[in-house]
């Protein structure tokens, strides 16, 4: 079932790359209306190393080297540097790239078969967090889409699509160079 | 400084002229903050929906990700902020009300013109943008800077702002500096 297949991700995954949708999903009158489609690259490493690139709409950058996060945005034209620490914490990063002791920081259940996918949901036990909720859904011991379900009850929805499982990478792939001519804010 | 009607000035004003303020309106686009707490450096990034009318604005702050971190409400006689996972809370004055929960200032009440290019400078003269004429400070005290632009695609094509920039020092939450793209516009 869902719980298995995401421990045994979890335990057979050190790395991985691919790409990924996101849209926002809102209940409007009873029907689900799609909105803000973006879609990107991620690589992560576990713990705590991650890339999350928005391509589409616009270029946007979110990297984690295992200290520091890294949040580049081109238009904006501003690199902001955070402690990684509590940014990962409770957050869908820390599910998927984060480190393995996932039932420290959220309570996990499994909730049946939906679309062909098996799905886990893990409520954080932290209450400041944005999520109310976060949804997993596994195929083949591989996580294919994500729910993250805010406290107004916006869901947002990440599909996963070539997934690589532990793929060749240089060491420095989580090195984060700031872009030439971007204003640095630590 | 809500309501703002643009002269109507010379020829060689003419692309700012053309562009008329818009009090009802639907906009979009993403942010960063800068500002200080207990003297640590702060940052937030994240998008956000703005709705406005004419006597009501409608903010939502969302996360890279898309969840809502917050949301205001704007209406003739009170302002409405509710923060993911607590009671809302309400105040007369918007802007007072955002400081105080937010911990930075969200200037509301000036964004309704100056996200469109429009000001009221230290002299209480409005201020047209443009690409150019780019500069301006508030009446309030806020620096706003214009660097980069956009056409609207409409017929005849006109330049709107793509990024706005702010900056204001602030007693409780130091050097604030807000920076702001705008992705999407539309009137009703």
């Amino acid at each position: 079932a869902a719980l298995e297949q995401f421990k045994s991700f979890v335990a057979s995954t050190q790395s991985a790359r691919g790409e990924f949708t996101q849209q926002l999903v809102k209940i409007e009158s009873g029907t689900s209306k799609v909105s803000n489609k973006s879609t990107g690259t991620f690589t992560f490493a576990r713990p705590g190393k991650f890339i999350w690139v928005y391509q589409k709409p616009y270029e946007q950058l979110l990297q984690a080297d295992g200290d520091k996060l890294y949040i580049y945005d081109k238009d904006l034209n501003q690199v902001t540097i955070k402690k990684l620490g509590d940014a990962l914490g409770s957050s869908p990063a820390a599910i998927l790239f984060g480190s393995n002791d996932l039932e420290k920081n959220f309570t996990l259940k499994e909730a049946g078969t939906k679309n062909g996918l098996e799905w886990l949901e893990a409520t954080p036990k932290a209450k400041d967090t944005t999520f109310d909720h976060i949804g997993i859904g596994l195929r083949n011991g591989v996580p294919e889409a994500m729910e993250l379900r805010d406290s107004f009850g916006q869901v947002s929805l990440l599909t996963f699509t070539k997934f690589e499982k532990n793929p060749p990478m240089p060491a420095n792939q989580f090195k984060f160079v700031v872009p030439k001519g971007a204003d640095v804010f630590q | 400084c809500a309501s703002i009607t643009p002269p109507t000035g010379p020829a060689s004003e003419q692309a700012a002229t053309a562009r008329k303020y818009q009090e009802a309106i639907t906009l979009g686009g993403r942010l960063s903050v800068q500002y200080q707490k207990d003297d640590k450096d702060e940052a937030i990034h994240g998008s956000f929906t703005w709705k406005q009318s004419k006597d009501r604005s409608s903010i939502a702050i969302l996360s890279p990700l898309g969840q809502i971190l917050a949301t205001i409400e704007v209406t003739p006689d009170n302002a409405t902020l509710v923060q993911s996972g607590q009671p809302p809370r309400s105040a007369a004055d918007v802007d007072l009300l955002v400081e105080q929960t937010l911990g930075w200032p969200l200037p509301v009440s000036g964004l309704r013109s100056w996200l469109q290019g429009f000001a009221n400078d230290t002299n209480n003269k409005t201020f047209i943008a443009t690409p150019v004429n780019n500069r301006v400070t508030t009446r309030d005290g806020w620096n706003i800077q214009y660097p980069t632009w956009e056409s609207d695609q409409q017929s005849p094509p006109q330049d709107r702002p793509k990024r706005i920039d702010l900056e204001r020092q602030t007693a409780q939450a130091g050097k604030v500096a807000i920076r702001i793209v705008l992705d999407n516009w539309q009137t009703p």
